[in-house]
């Protein structure tokens, strides 16, 4: 299979990486991240750059992912990379298992009002919201290259919808606490520092939208990006575009330059502090 | 030359600092660095002669001699130039 990512004018040959995964009979293979996103989803036009790596993720059966080899190795996943002349691959190995009792979990999570949001999911161990976040968001914007069929049947449209509900009310929670935070720090004339907690407001604020139209995103990274196509897709949030615009880049007239002089500062004082050695 | 005014460090290349050891490191490739090369580095770009600099090595160093520093400077700015990390003039001039 032929992937293009039109975003760096290059394509992926798959057959050229997986004689080198050694996937089992059973095992699913499917490749994500930035570069596959902005490849397969019209909202994610941009993602991904010729930085990016190309993230690979096999779901093995228990014993099978035991006796994997990695470099890192979790409870419920291991890791190893591979370079490659034209990509470098992060290899992602999830154990079937594991990715079994969270997809339970999940199907099962209270969503009632009156449930906590870090008790609607009963969490099997290892992990967490961010990781369940990471898995579901790259799964859902991925290209299946091996075990097709497990594939399509592995995560169904309920759990999708599920999470997000769970996911809205957490991002809810950080946002309430948050918005708590610019208004103590106003009280106190603390107006750079509630400033500060208002750009993390408006970073969970374009995110909440995002997770209501439907869309998922687990890199801070990519919100602003995502949330700018989704205005052009949907004017009703242009309000929102203006006023989230307004507090994170008013007065922000720089563009490439001011950011690679920011770039070129930051690098030489942290150089500098780290070089202790002198004359 | 003469003067380290007359270099710059190109910003692709970077030092970083890890257990005690300096380590240059761009274009995908990296290199430990001795102390007499992270200071070489240090000082690219900085307005200090050739000649102060020099004294200041001899200074902090005593059993070198002024001409094993030049050679030592002089062979660390090849290297430098060689592998890319350093420019000769002005970075605006590039």
């Amino acid at each position: 299979m032929i992937i293009q990512f039109k975003q760096i004018k290059r394509s992926l040959d798959t057959e050229t990486i997986l004689p080198r995964l050694n996937a089992g009979a059973d095992d699913i293979v499917y490749i994500g991240g930035s570069l596959v996103d902005g490849s397969v989803n019209p909202l994610s036009g941009g993602m991904g750059n010729e930085s990016s790596d190309v993230d690979v993720f096999i779901i093995k059966g228990g014993s099978d992912f035991r006796d994997s080899e990695s470099e890192y190795k979790e409870s419920i996943k291991k890791t190893f990379f591979i370079d490659s002349k034209d990509f470098s691959f992060d290899v992602i190995i999830y154990n079937r298992d594991e990715i079994d009792k969270l997809l339970g979990s999940i199907e099962n999570a209270n969503i009632s009002q009156d449930c906590r949001v870090v008790n609607m999911i009963d969490w099997p161990e290892g992990w967490d919201m961010t990781s369940i976040n990471s898995f579901l968001t790259r799964y859902r914007a991925s290209v299946c290259i091996y075990g097709e069929e497990n594939y399509r049947r592995l995560i169904s449209g309920k759990i999708y919808d599920t999470f997000i509900q769970v996911y809205k009310r957490y991002i809810l929670t950080r946002l309430d606490d948050l918005t708590q935070d610019v208004y103590g720090n106003l009280a106190n004339t603390e107006y750079e520092t509630a400033l500060l907690m208002a750009r993390s407001c408006a970073i969970e604020y374009m995110k909440y939208i995002l997770y209501t139209e439907n869309e998922m995103c687990d890199r801070d990274k990519w919100i602003w990006l995502k949330f700018s196509n989704l205005v052009h897709m949907r004017k009703k949030y242009q309000d929102v575009y203006v006023s989230v615009r307004r507090i994170l880049f008013d007065g922000f007239s720089g563009g490439r330059q001011a950011t690679e002089a920011f770039l070129d500062a930051m690098e030489d004082t942290i150089e500098d502090l780290q070089m202790e050695i002198d004359l | 030359m003469d003067s380290f005014s007359e270099l710059y460090r190109k910003k692709k290349f970077k030092v970083r600092e890890i257990e005690g050891k300096y380590y240059l490191y761009g274009s995908g490739s990296c290199y430990l660095l001795n102390d007499m090369g992270a200071i070489v580095w240090k000082y690219v770009g900085k307005d200090m002669t050739l000649d102060e600099f020099v004294g200041k090595v001899n200074t902090k160093y005593e059993d070198t001699t002024p001409a094993q520093i030049r050679t030592d400077v002089d062979s660390y700015i090849s290297f430098l130039i060689s592998i890319g990390a350093v420019g000769n003039g002005k970075e605006s001039d590039n």
